[in-house]
C-alpha cells in the first residue's frame, strides 16, 4: 500500500491503538503475540496477524520512532520456562500520530464520499 | 494432539531460519527469537484457553502462510538496508571495480555453444566453415565435449565466482581459456574470430588487475568480503 509521508497505514494504527489499550489495562509493554491478541480483541482485526505481518510492521514502526523496544531479562524469561520476549512500548511520537491519524480519519468522514 | 503444535512450530521455525538465513547475526537472531517467543505465546494462550491444539496448530500454519509475502519483503528491505549502512552498493566504484567480467562470461557463452557443437555436429569447425570434416568416435567426441566445456565454461566460471575471496585463483582458472581465446592472433587473419582474441586480452587485464588490486586492499588491511 502507497502512502503519504509520516501517515499511519491501517496496522500500524491498530498496533499503536492497542498498545494505548494495553497500557491503561495497566500493561505499558507487550510483545508480539499480546499485540495480536489485542489486535484481534479489539475487533481491528478478524484474526490473529500474520507473523511476517506483524513483525516487519513493527519493525519498521520502532524504526520510525513510533515504538521502542527492549529484551526482557533472560532470568525473568527462564524462571517462566519460557523464551525471552521482545517488549515494545508505544512512544511518545507514537500517540502524537495515532492522534493526527484519527483526527485525519474524523475529518475526511465529513467530507461526502469520504470514510463512514 | 500436542504433536500437531509441534509441527507447526517445527515448520514455522523452519521457514524463519530459512528466510533469515545469511542475514547479520543480530538481525537474523532478533527475528528468530522473536518468532520463537511468539509460537510459545501462541501455544501457551490455546492450551490456557482450551482451545483444541488442531485449531491453534491451524492458526500458527495461518498466520505463517498469510505473512511469508511481508517475511520476503522484509528480508529483502533488510538485505538492501544492511549493505547500504555497510556502503556496499555503491554502483561507480562496482563498475570501476568489475568493469572487465562481461569477458570471462563471453568466454563462458563462448564455451556453451563449443560444447553443444562438439557434443552435436563437427566442433568449432562445422558451424561456420565447410573447411573440415569432423568425424570422430564416441570417445574422442566426449573426450572433446569434456575438454572445452572445461576449459570454456569450468575454469571461467569457477574464475568468475572466485574472483574476490581468490583473485590469484581467478587468473590461474582463466588462464587455459584467455590461451585458446588469443591462438587466433597467430594466423594473422583479421576475421571475427580476432573477437575471442579481444575478449581473451581482456579477461587477461582485468583478472591481472583484480589480482593487484586484492594486494593493495591486503596491504592496506581492508576486507574485501566481510564475514557478516
Amino acid at each position: 500500500m502507497r502512502r503519504r509521508e509520516g501517515a499511519l497505514i491501517p496496522l500500524e494504527a491498530a498496533v499503536l491503538a492497542a498498545g494505548l489499550d494495553l497500557r491503561s489495562a495497566g500493561q505499558p509493554e507487550f510483545h508480539g503475540f499480546s499485540l495480536a491478541k489485542a489486535i484481534r480483541d479489539g475487533d481491528r482485526a478478524r484474526g490473529l496477524t500474520a507473523h511476517g505481518t506483524l513483525y516487519k510492521a513493527l519493525d519498521r514502526m520502532e524504526r520510525a520512532g513510533l515504538l521502542e523496544s527492549r529484551w526482557e531479562d533472560p532470568d525473568v524469561a527462564a524462571e517462566g520456562g519460557r523464551p525471552r520476549r521482545r517488549l515494545y512500548r508505544v512512544t511518545s511520537t507514537g500517540e502524537r500520530a495515532l492522534e493526527d491519524a484519527q483526527i485525519a480519519t474524523a475529518g475526511a468522514s465529513l467530507v461526502p464520499g469520504g470514510p463512514a | 494432539m500436542r504433536s500437531a503444535v509441534e509441527l507447526a512450530t517445527g515448520i514455522v521455525r523452519s521457514w524463519t531460519k530459512l528466510y533469515t538465513a545469511g542475514l547479520r547475526r543480530p538481525v537474523r537472531d532478533a527475528r528468530r527469537e522473536e518468532i520463537a517467543s511468539d509460537l510459545w505465546e501462541h501455544a501457551e494462550a490455546g492450551a490456557r484457553d482450551g482451545i483444541a491444539t488442531r485449531s491453534v496448530a491451524g492458526q500458527i500454519l495461518a498466520r505463517c502462510l498469510l505473512g511469508i509475502v511481508d517475511d520476503v519483503s522484509w528480508r529483502a528491505s533488510t538485505t538492501v538496508r544492511t549493505k547500504q549502512e555497510r556502503g556496499g552498493v555503491d554502483m561507480k566504484q562496482r563498475i570501476k571495480s568489475d568493469w572487465w567480467l562481461p569477458a570471462p562470461l563471453i568466454i563462458v557463452a563462448f564455451g556453451v555453444v563449443g560444447v553443444a557443437a562438439h557434443a552435436t555436429a563437427g566442433g568449432f569447425e562445422s558451424w561456420w566453415s565447410d573447411t573440415s570434416i569432423w568425424n570422430p568416435s564416441p570417445l574422442v567426441r566426449a573426450g572433446s565435449v569434456v575438454l572445452v566445456a572445461t576449459m570454456f565454461i569450468g575454469l571461467p566460471s569457477l574464475a568468475v565466482a572466485a574472483r574476490r575471496s581468490h583473485p590469484g585463483w581467478t587468473l590461474v582458472l582463466l588462464l587455459p581459456a584467455i590461451l585458446v581465446c588469443v591462438s587466433p592472433l597467430l594466423w594473422g587473419e583479421a576475421s571475427w574470430w580476432q573477437l575471442i582474441s579481444i575478449v581473451g586480452i581482456v579477461a587477461l587485464v582485468g583478472a591481472g588487475m583484480n589480482l593487484a588490486q586484492h594486494s593493495v586492499q591486503e596491504d592496506l588491511g581492508v576486507r574485501i568480503a566481510p564475514s557478516e
